[in-house]
């Protein structure tokens, strides 16, 4: 596969703030990519270092195989954009906005057509008119309207009700499908699980980790429940390699179990069960770790 | 001439500014109608007292006022427009489009959606400017015709090329207010800054000029001011200063290219 966005030691100073200390990470054609991080952690930063909206102070970024240069616009010829504090002229109609918008590349696509009314939008009202929700619908629609080869979504689903962050849901699928590829910035780890496909989770202006999601559910945590007749021994539990955590109530145990299961059952072998029941693994609970 | 519609019909950034500053627009250039007619109506009411007038005040003031001795009607324009009203309706409304032009962009955050399209920062910010040279003509051509209609309607003789002087000097000092401000708007992102320095500027410009012609220690001050390089050959009644109009024009292409020269360096604030 392609690598349609690579990214190289990148290091971005406010000052005396590192938000971006030597990040790598690259996104293959026509994945969903998420980048995942608490509040501040630096998502935002690395995405407007690769829309030439903030300067990089060391390493390097390519798109599509070019390397990044300062204000390079021909880059962005196929890349949307939306943020997820998205702002228009308020003053505009929302069809005059994405007309002004698709006039500036010479574009005479119609698709803003068809996206409002999925979306439920009337393009013929002021924006300024409009609720919260719907200006980020004018967000969603101008940022898929062109048919972009490349989509940096930057936390897009805010002020969006749970249908719609479905039917946005669908719409990220479709255009994958179609062969585009996302980038998708997010603190909310259920968006996360259900778009994506690869998870760079970044941390203080770090990358902790940048995997897939397969790879990352191996490594979640399984959480496993046991009723035992008689408690057993605290130093059998701590000695374990398998347990990564647990929970005491009287002979109730529930245990957070990393990696193989063998260890643990040569555990309990040892101890009469009295009932044992498993949750299945929560990519939520790994994702968790890392903020 | 085609050439020129056709860049004009692409130059979608000037004709969206120009739209989102439309009411701004149409409110100057009331005002300037409005004041403009009033100004010469009142001529009208007091041309065969004006001498008079003046002679009531001391020479000082007189100086500070704009007023010398021609008692004609370019006298007059020459102390009651061209010296203090005309600059401040068009050097306010030179530093409300330059100060808000990119910074109020940059605040709302709409700058975001645009910067992040397939144009150049260049593009972004020429358009910008031409919009608000656009506009500046705009006024300016609306206070020359204004006092033009004026001339008719109330009957008092001043010549075109007296009236293309007005419309010149008054263009030169609106856009170099308004250039002072895009500028600083376009460095810093932040309009109220842009405004109140450009402010800053053309007041003390103002006061320079004035208190250099009765205070002799002082005289250097006028050096420094831009309502000096403006108006202080008083144009309206003894042409433009090809030197004044030198200055000022390299105050323009200075601020120009160190507003674009910053703003294509810089990071868009989030």
């Amino acid at each position: 596969m392609t690598t349609v966005i690579k990214v190289e030691k990148l290091t971005k100073k406010f000052g005396d703030l590192t938000a971006l200390n030597e990040i790598d990470f690259s996104v293959l054609e026509g994945e969903v990519h998420g980048l995942l991080g608490a509040n501040g952690a630096g998502k935002t930063t690395a995405m407007r270092c690769l829309l030439g909206l903030t300067n990089v102070t060391s390493g390097d970024m390519y798109i599509m195989g070019e390397k990044i240069k300062k204000n390079n616009h021909i880059q962005r010829k196929d890349i949307s954009y939306l943020s997820g504090d998205f702002r228009s002229y308020e003053n505009m109609r929302s069809i005059d906005y994405f007309k002004y918008l698709l006039r500036l590349e010479n574009s005479k696509s119609k698709r803003y057509e068809d996206l409002s009314n999925r979306f439920d939008l009337d393009f013929n009202r002021k924006i300024a008119d409009l609720s919260k929700g719907n200006k980020q619908k004018v967000g969603i629609v101008q940022a898929f309207m062109k048919s972009p080869k490349l989509l940096i979504l930057d936390e897009p689903t805010g002020g969006l009700d749970p249908n719609l962050q479905r039917e946005f849901r669908k719409l990220l699928e479709e255009e994958k499908q179609s062969g585009s590829t996302i980038l998708l910035s997010s603190h909310d780890l259920l968006e996360i699980q259900n778009t994506c496909d690869r998870v760079t989770i970044i941390k203080e202006g770090s990358v902790v980790a940048s995997q897939s999601k397969e790879e990352l559910n191996r490594k979640s945590l399984t959480k496993i429940t046991v009723t035992f007749v008689e408690s057993p021994k605290i130093q059998d539990i701590k000695k374990n390699k398998a347990i990564k955590n647990y929970i005491r109530n009287e002979n109730e145990f529930i245990f957070y179990i990393v990696g193989s299961m063998n260890d643990f059952v040569q555990f309990l072998s040892k101890y009469k069960i009295e009932q044992l029941y498993s949750d299945t693994s929560d990519l939520n609970e790994t994702l968790l770790e890392y903020f | 001439m085609k050439l020129y519609w056709s860049i004009s019909k692409k130059m979608y950034i000037l004709r969206n500014d120009i739209y989102q500053n439309r009411k701004k627009i149409i409110s100057f250039c009331l005002g300037a109608v409005a004041y403009t007619l009033l100004l010469t109506y009142f001529w009208t009411l007091f041309s065969d007292t004006f001498g008079q007038m003046l002679d009531l005040f001391p020479d000082a003031v007189k100086a500070i006022a704009g007023f010398g001795d021609d008692l004609s009607v370019t006298g007059f324009l020459n102390g009651e427009f061209m010296h203090l009203i005309g600059p401040l309706i068009i050097g306010a409304f030179g530093i409300t489009i330059g100060s808000s032009s990119i910074a109020t962009e940059e605040g709302n955050k709409t700058i975001d959606q645009i910067l992040t399209l397939s144009i150049s920062r260049t593009r972004f910010y020429i358009e910008k400017y031409l919009a608000l040279v656009f506009c500046i003509l705009l006024l300016a051509i609306i206070f020359a015709i204004t006092l033009g209609i004026g001339s008719l309607v109330f009957n008092f003789d001043i010549s075109l090329i007296n009236l293309l002087y007005a419309a010149i000097a008054l263009f030169s000092f609106g856009l170099c207010t308004g250039s002072i401000s895009f500028s600083i708007g376009a460095i810093t992102g932040k309009r109220s800054i842009a405004a109140s320095i450009t402010a800053f500027i053309a007041i003390t410009g103002y006061v320079f000029d004035s208190i250099y012609t009765v205070v002799d220690k002082l005289d250097f001050t006028r050096y420094i001011a831009l309502h000096y390089y403006y108006n202080s050959n008083a144009v309206i009644q003894n042409g433009v200063n090809s030197l004044h109009i030198l200055v000022i024009s390299l105050l323009i292409i200075i601020s120009f290219i160190i507003g674009l020269y910053v703003f294509y360096q810089r990071d868009i604030k989030s």
